[in-house]
């Protein structure tokens, strides 16, 4: 730590020569002139290091001790320093430097919003520039407080809202608020009806009327356990029905694919523009006017800019490819698309849901271009939803 | 014997370490390459082979050795590094 302080105050090696390097030394100490690094070159001569705030004091002992001072070595920031005294346009340059970076710093360049999957972003970040945080914005004058408060009372599906400013950066913390399921109050009489078509597997009552027992096969909307208690002795009573039931859901998966498609042959030639994103605008760095092929690929590669130690600039430097092709008619072979579909129809199954049939079913349409596939596939899931019974029905 | 002072002997009665009331050396050495001395007051012989301390009326100490020099100083405090050989106290 005290070498770095002595790099920034700037330290000198001085040679004395004195016939009284003890009194020397003592009226140094006495005068509070801190010395270290001290060596002997000869009985009347000693080398010490001191700060040049030190040396700036050595007349006071110099008048009380013949003596002869003599500077071998400047070391430490100030000399440094004073080397570019006369190179003006440079001391300009890293004061012009450290001004803009104080002003670039002091605007909000990127905000990184977290925790928002499954949410309206647009919706959010359209607040965001509603309560005044936005890119280009003049980080001060923002008001964290208001942004969360009004926020919460805009988008009431958020639970918790943070803005934390770091530099140029904004985060957001954003999270959504789990919304209590509507469930039908227990006071309430109702029946349980199948929500969709399938075979019943598993039938639990806990309260009401079983209608159905296992190996039904129901359709949607068919009452499966009914809020009517028949007692012994002939009455009938209306409840809650509570039951858990199961089925399996029968349902077909198909995909279906062009036999004819247009390949790609690559002409070799290939064009790139480069461009600057900014903030708020776009440089293009090219001069041509357009591309003139056909028909091409566009592939768009970003760069964001960093500065040294990985702080992200506001800018990125975005290169478009442009690689021309021409088209030729060719068809899948049988193979292909006996790979290509099986792939898209396995696909779309639900994670626990088994295949029936092991292999997909194939078939052309009758003009030949399409070839589809056909898979059945089986579920098992819970089946059922509640419904009130109304009093006058 | 030397009769110890007022300050020696309250600081013996008060548990209080000597050397702060009662002006006495402190001598911290590290190995035989270097030496701290608190309390001195002023240096009276250097020498690449020998560094003469005095501490006032009570006496100087002798510091011998090869190759030694001051690596810090100040009113109250200096620190002495090289080979020490032989610390002594002498009139």
């Amino acid at each position: 730590m005290q070498k770095i302080i002595n790099f920034f105050l700037g330290s000198v090696y001085v040679r004395i020569e004195t016939s009284y390097p003890e009194r020397f030394l003592n009226l140094c100490a006495k005068f509070g002139i801190a010395f270290w690094d001290m060596s002997n070159e000869a009985i009347d001569v000693i080398f010490v290091r001191m700060t040049v705030r030190n040396f700036r004091r050595l007349p006071d002992v110099v008048r009380k001790v013949p003596c002869r001072v003599h500077i071998t070595e400047k070391n430490g920031l100030p000399f440094f320093l004073h080397r570019f005294r006369k190179r003006k346009a440079l001391v300009l340059g890293c004061m012009a430097f450290c001004v803009a970076a104080w002003i670039f710093t002091s605007f909000v360049w990127v905000i990184d919003i977290e925790g928002f999957s499954g949410l309206d972003t647009e919706k959010l970040n359209e607040n965001l520039r509603k309560y005044g945080l936005d890119v280009g914005v003049y980080a001060s004058g923002v008001d964290v407080d208001a942004i969360k408060n009004n926020i919460l009372i805009e988008m009431p599906e958020l639970s918790y809202v943070s803005v934390n400013l770091n530099g140029a950066y904004a985060y957001v913390t954003v999270k959504k608020r789990s919304m209590p399921p509507e469930i039908l109050s227990k006071e309430i009489p109702c029946d349980i009806i199948a929500d969709k078509d399938g075979t019943i597997s598993d039938i639990t009552v806990k309260s009401g009327t079983p209608q159905v027992k296992r190996g039904d096969a129901v359709i949607k909307g068919q009452l499966l356990a009914s809020g009517y208690i028949t007692g012994r002795a002939g009455t009938t009573i209306i409840t809650h029905a509570d039951a858990e039931i199961r089925a399996d859901i029968w349902r077909k998966v198909s995909a279906r694919m062009l036999k004819k498609y247009e390949k790609k042959v690559y002409s070799g030639r290939e064009e790139k523009v480069y461009t600057i994103i900014l903030p708020k605008r776009r440089i293009k760095l090219s001069f041509n006017s357009g591309i003139s092929y056909a028909k091409c690929d566009k592939i768009i590669e970003t760069t964001e800019l960093e500065f040294f130690g990985g702080i992200k600039l506001p800018l990125a430097l975005e290169c478009e490819t442009f690689r021309e092709y021409k088209t030729e008619a060719s068809f899948f072979t049988d193979a292909e698309i006996f790979d290509e579909l099986g792939q898209d129809v396995h696909s779309c199954l639900i994670p626990g849901e088994d295949a029936v049939e092991k292999d997909s079913d194939f078939v052309t349409s009758s003009d030949d271009t399409f070839a589809y596939a056909t898979l059945t596939v089986k579920h098992n899931e819970p089946i059922g939803e509640k419904r009130e019974i109304l009093k006058n029905g | 014997m030397e009769k110890d002072s007022f300050r020696v002997r309250a600081s013996r009665l008060f548990d209080i370490p000597q050397d702060i009331p009662g002006g006495l050396l402190h001598i911290e050495m590290t190995g035989d390459r270097e030496v701290f001395v608190e309390n001195h007051k002023g240096i009276l012989e250097l020498s690449e082979n020998e560094v003469i301390l005095s501490f006032g009326k009570a006496g100087k100490l002798h510091i011998q050795g090869s190759n030694l020099a001051v690596t810090a100083m100040n009113p109250e405090e200096i620190r002495l590094s090289g080979i020490i050989g032989n610390v002594a106290f002498g009139g």
